[in-house]
C-alpha cells in the first residue's frame, strides 16, 4: 500500500513536467508500454536486480525508454528511478499517471458485458447513457458474456450498472426467499 | 397442517408479479485482503463512515478506516466466504438498527437480526446505530426514581429514570443477578428494558431469557446477544444497537431501562478491533479513543425535557473488575462517565450478605433527587446508622466489654444489613421497602435475632396487606409518611412483632 503514495509522488512529478512541454499524454503511453514489459521476467530482472552494476541496469533502461520513443526527460526519468531503486514500481506509476493523464482530459474508462455481441448503434447509445452519468468522456470496452443471460453490466470506474438479467433473477428469488 | 401446493403456488405467482425490475446503479470496490474479521476494500472511493457495505453472499460489512488507498472493513459475519477479489457493494446506508414496538419479547443478534425464530420483526422502524445524545437544553434533571427493587440500591445509592448508574465488582458475585431483578421489577412501572449480552456465553443469555419469560417480563424486554462466540465488530456495536432501541422509547415520550452486560467485554472487543485495524494501541492495549467510545454511549440514557416528551432512558452498565482491582483502565474510565456506581463484593458475597453491595464505597450523585419523600424519610438515618455499625464492628472484634450504647448501635447495624439481604428474583416494591427499612431503623427489630428476620420480614408484608392495607396504598399514593401514618405504621408493626412473638414461641 505505501507504494501507491510513492508511485503518485513520481507520477505527479513527470506528469507536471509533461504539462509543461505538453507531452504528458505521451509520457504515460510510454510508461504503459514499458509496465507491460515487466511481466518478463528476465527484463525485470535486468532493471531490479541489484547483482548487476548500476549503470549497466541504467543503460538497460535508457535503451527500453529510447525503444518506447522517450524523449530526453522521460530517459532521464527512469534513469533517476534506477539510481534512486525505485524502478520496480514503475507499473503502479504507469497506472498513476494515467489516471492522471485521464483526469486531465476528463476521461474515464468504462466496460461493458453483453450476452451477444453489441452493434455500433447500441455502443453509441450505452456510451451516451454512461457519459451522462458521469459527466465525463467515456472510452468504452466491450466483452462478451453468455452467463448474464441478457441486458447489459456496464462499469464505469467504481459505478456498476447491472441490468442483467442474471441479476434480476438473482433479485427476484432474494424477494421470493423474503428477509429470513 | 395441511399445505396445499395451489396456495403456494399463487404466493409465488403474487411475488413475482409485484416483483419490480430495475436497473442495479451500485457502486463497487474489489477485497483486497481479509482476515480476522477485517476486510481491506479498494474503490468505493465515495464511502462514508460507519456505512454498510455489502460482500458476496448478503454478509454486511461497517466502514471503519476511511484510508488513501483503502476502506478497513469489520465484517458482520462470517469472513469464511469473502475471498480476495470480491467485489463490495456500497449500499449507501449508515449503520441502521429496526427498533420499536415489535421488538418487545424478542432476542436480536448483535445488528438486531432476529435470532429466536418467532419470524421477521413486523412492522420495525429503522434508526441510526451511532447518533450524537440530546443536547444541554433538551434535558431536564433527573426526578423520578427508577426502581430496581434492591433494597440496598433503592434506599441507599437510588437510581433515578435517566440516571447511568454503573454496577461493578469481580466476577460470578451478582451482578446480572441485580440487572435482571431490575427488569423484572420494571412489570408494573411501564418502563421498557434492553439487555445487552455482549461477549456473554450462550448459555448464560439462555439463562437470563428464561428466567424474564418466567417471571412474565419478556413482554417488555428486548435481549441483543452478542455472544462470545459473534465476531468482535458485532460484539462492539451490540451496545450501540441496543442503545438505539432504548432511544427509541426516550425519543417517544416513554421510559426505558438499558443494562450493558457488559461493557468491559465490549472494550475488549472493540480493542481487538482497533488493534486489526492497525490504530495505535494506548494504554493496556486499548485504542485511544476507548474512553470516547463509553462515553459517548452512556452520554445518550438522559432525561429529556417536556417539549421533547418527557421520556427518559436509565442505563445500568455493568464492568468486571479482576481482583478487585477498580483501579483498572475500564474500570476507572466508566466510573468516571457514570453518575454513581453499586460496588459489590466477594467477601460481602461469601459471607452471605446477598446482594453483595457494599454500602461504604457505592454512591450515586443523583442521589435524593431519585428518591420519593417517603423513602427518603427512612433511608436518611439508615446510611448513617450502617456507617456507624461498620465503624464499631471493627473496633468491638478487639475485646469485650462494651457499654450499653455501643451495644445498642451493634444490635441495630446486624439487624439492618440483615434486613438488607435479598433473595434473588423476588424484586420489592417501594411501599414495602420503605415499611421493613422503616421497622429496622426505628428499633422494632432489635428484640429479634437475626436469623429469623427473613422470616418477619415475609411475614410482616402479609400482615400488613391482611390487617393495615391502608400503608402500603397510603405510601404509594402519598409517597410521604406523614405524623399520622407514621403512627399508624408504628401501631402495626408492633402489632405485628406480637403476633410474631407469639407464632414463633419467643414469648
Amino acid at each position: 500500500m505505501k507504494e501507491t503514495i510513492l508511485a503518485r509522488r513520481y507520477a505527479k512529478a513527470l506528469f507536471s513536467l509533461g504539462k509543461e512541454n505538453g507531452g504528458s499524454k505521451k509520457y504515460s503511453e510510454s510508461l504503459a508500454a514499458i509496465a507491460e514489459l515487466y511481466h518478463e521476467d528476465a527484463i525485470l530482472d535486468a532493471i531490479v536486480n541489484p547483482l548487476y552494476p548500476l549503470e549497466v541496469r541504467q543503460i538497460v533502461m535508457t535503451k527500453i525508454g529510447e525503444s518506447a520513443g522517450g524523449d530526453s526527460i522521460l530517459l532521464r526519468f527512469l534513469t533517476l528511478l534506477v539510481e534512486k531503486k525505485r524502478a520496480d514500481i514503475l507499473p503502479e506509476i504507469a497506472t498513476q499517471i494515467k489516471a492522471m493523464a485521464d483526469e486531465e482530459e476528463n476521461i474515464c474508462h468504462g466496460s461493458v458485458v453483453s450476452a451477444v455481441e453489441l452493434d455500433e448503434e447500441l455502443k453509441g447509445k450505452v456510451r451516451e447513457t454512461l457519459e451522462r452519468i458521469t459527466g465525463k468522456t467515456v472510452m468504452l470496452e466491450t466483452s462478451v458474456d453468455p452467463s448474464i443471460i441478457g441486458g447489459i453490466v456496464a462499469k464505469v470506474g467504481d459505478l456498476v450498472l447491472d441490468g442483467s438479467i442474471k441479476a434480476q433473477l438473482h433479485g427476484l428469488k432474494e424477494v421470493i426467499k423474503g428477509r429470513e | 397442517m395441511q399445505i396445499k401446493a395451489e396456495e403456494i403456488s399463487k404466493i409465488i405467482k403474487d411475488q413475482i408479479a409485484g416483483y419490480e425490475s430495475d436497473v442495479d446503479l451500485k457502486e463497487t470496490g474489489t477485497v483486497l485482503s481479509v482476515g480476522d474479521g477485517i476486510a481491506r476494500v479498494y474503490g468505493v472511493e465515495n464511502c462514508q463512515a460507519m456505512e454498510l457495505l455489502e460482500f458476496p453472499g448478503g454478509i454486511l460489512g461497517l466502514a471503519l478506516n476511511l484510508e488513501q488507498n483503502n476502506v478497513g472493513v469489520a465484517v458482520m459475519g462470517d469472513v469464511r466466504y469473502i475471498k480476495e477479489g470480491d467485489v463490495v457493494k456500497r449500499t449507501g446506508r449508515i449503520a441502521e438498527v429496526p427498533v420499536g414496538p415489535s421488538l418487545e419479547g424478542r432476542v436480536v443478534d448483535g445488528i438486531g437480526q432476529p435470532i429466536d425464530g418467532k419470524g421477521a420483526l413486523e412492522g420495525a422502524e429503522f434508526r441510526k446505530m451511532e447518533v450524537v445524545a440530546p443536547g444541554v437544553v433538551d434535558r431536564k434533571s433527573v426526578h423520578e426514581p427508577c426502581y430496581t427493587g434492591y433494597k440496598a440500591v433503592d434506599a441507599m445509592t437510588p437510581v433515578g429514570r435517566g440516571q447511568r448508574e454503573l454496577i461493578i465488582g469481580d466476577r460470578q458475585i451478582g451482578k446480572t443477578a441485580l440487572c435482571v431483578d431490575a427488569i423484572i421489577a420494571q412489570k408494573e412501572a411501564g418502563i421498557h428494558c434492553i439487555y445487552v449480552a455482549t461477549g456473554q456465553k450462550k448459555s448464560t443469555v439462555a439463562l437470563v431469557v428464561e428466567a424474564l419469560r418466567k417471571h412474565g417480563a419478556m413482554e417488555y424486554t428486548t435481549v441483543v446477544a452478542a455472544c462470545a462466540s459473534d465476531p468482535a465488530p458485532m460484539q462492539y456495536v451490540s451496545a450501540m444497537v441496543g442503545c438505539a432501541m432504548a432511544e427509541y422509547w426516550r425519543d417517544n415520550g416513554q421510559h426505558s431501562l438499558i443494562i450493558y452486560d457488559d461493557l468491559s467485554k465490549q472494550a475488549v472487543s472493540y480493542r481487538e478491533l482497533s488493534l486489526l485495524l492497525r490504530r495505535p494501541p494506548g494504554r493496556e492495549a486499548y485504542p485511544g479513543d476507548i474512553f470516547y467510545n463509553h462515553s459517548r454511549l452512556l452520554e445518550r440514557a438522559c432525561k429529556v425535557n417536556d417539549e421533547l416528551g418527557a421520556g427518559s432512558m436509565t442505563a445500568l452498565p455493568i464492568i468486571e473488575t479482576q481482583a478487585g482491582d477498580v483501579s483498572a483502565f475500564i474500570p476507572t474510565n466508566v466510573i468516571s462517565i457514570t453518575d454513581g456506581q453499586v460496588f459489590l463484593e466477594p467477601s460481602l458475597f461469601f459471607a452471605g450478605v446477598r446482594p453483595a453491595i457494599n454500602v461504604g464505597i457505592s454512591v450515586s450523585r443523583v442521589g435524593g433527587a431519585a428518591q420519593v419523600k417517603a423513602m427518603k424519610q427512612v433511608a436518611g438515618t439508615l446510611r448513617l446508622d450502617l456507617a456507624q455499625y461498620r465503624e464499631l464492628a471493627a473496633f468491638a472484634s478487639f475485646g469485650s466489654g462494651l457499654d450499653a450504647a455501643t451495644q445498642a448501635q451493634l444490635t441495630r447495624g446486624e439487624r439492618l444489613v440483615e434486613i438488607l439481604k435479598q433473595p434473588q428474583y423476588q424484586p420489592l416494591s417501594m411501599e414495602k421497602q420503605v415499611t421493613i427499612i422503616f421497622a429496622g431503623t426505628k428499633g422494632f427489630l432489635d428484640e429479634f435475632s437475626v436469623d429469623i428476620l427473613a422470616d418477619y420480614e415475609q411475614e410482616l408484608y402479609t400482615f400488613v396487606e391482611s390487617n393495615e392495607p391502608s400503608i402500603f396504598s397510603e405510601l404509594k399514593e402519598e409517597e410521604k409518611i406523614s405524623d399520622e401514618l407514621d403512627q399508624k405504621m408504628r401501631a402495626t408493626i408492633e402489632a405485628f412483632g406480637q403476633t410474631f412473638k407469639a407464632t414463633k414461641g419467643l414469648n
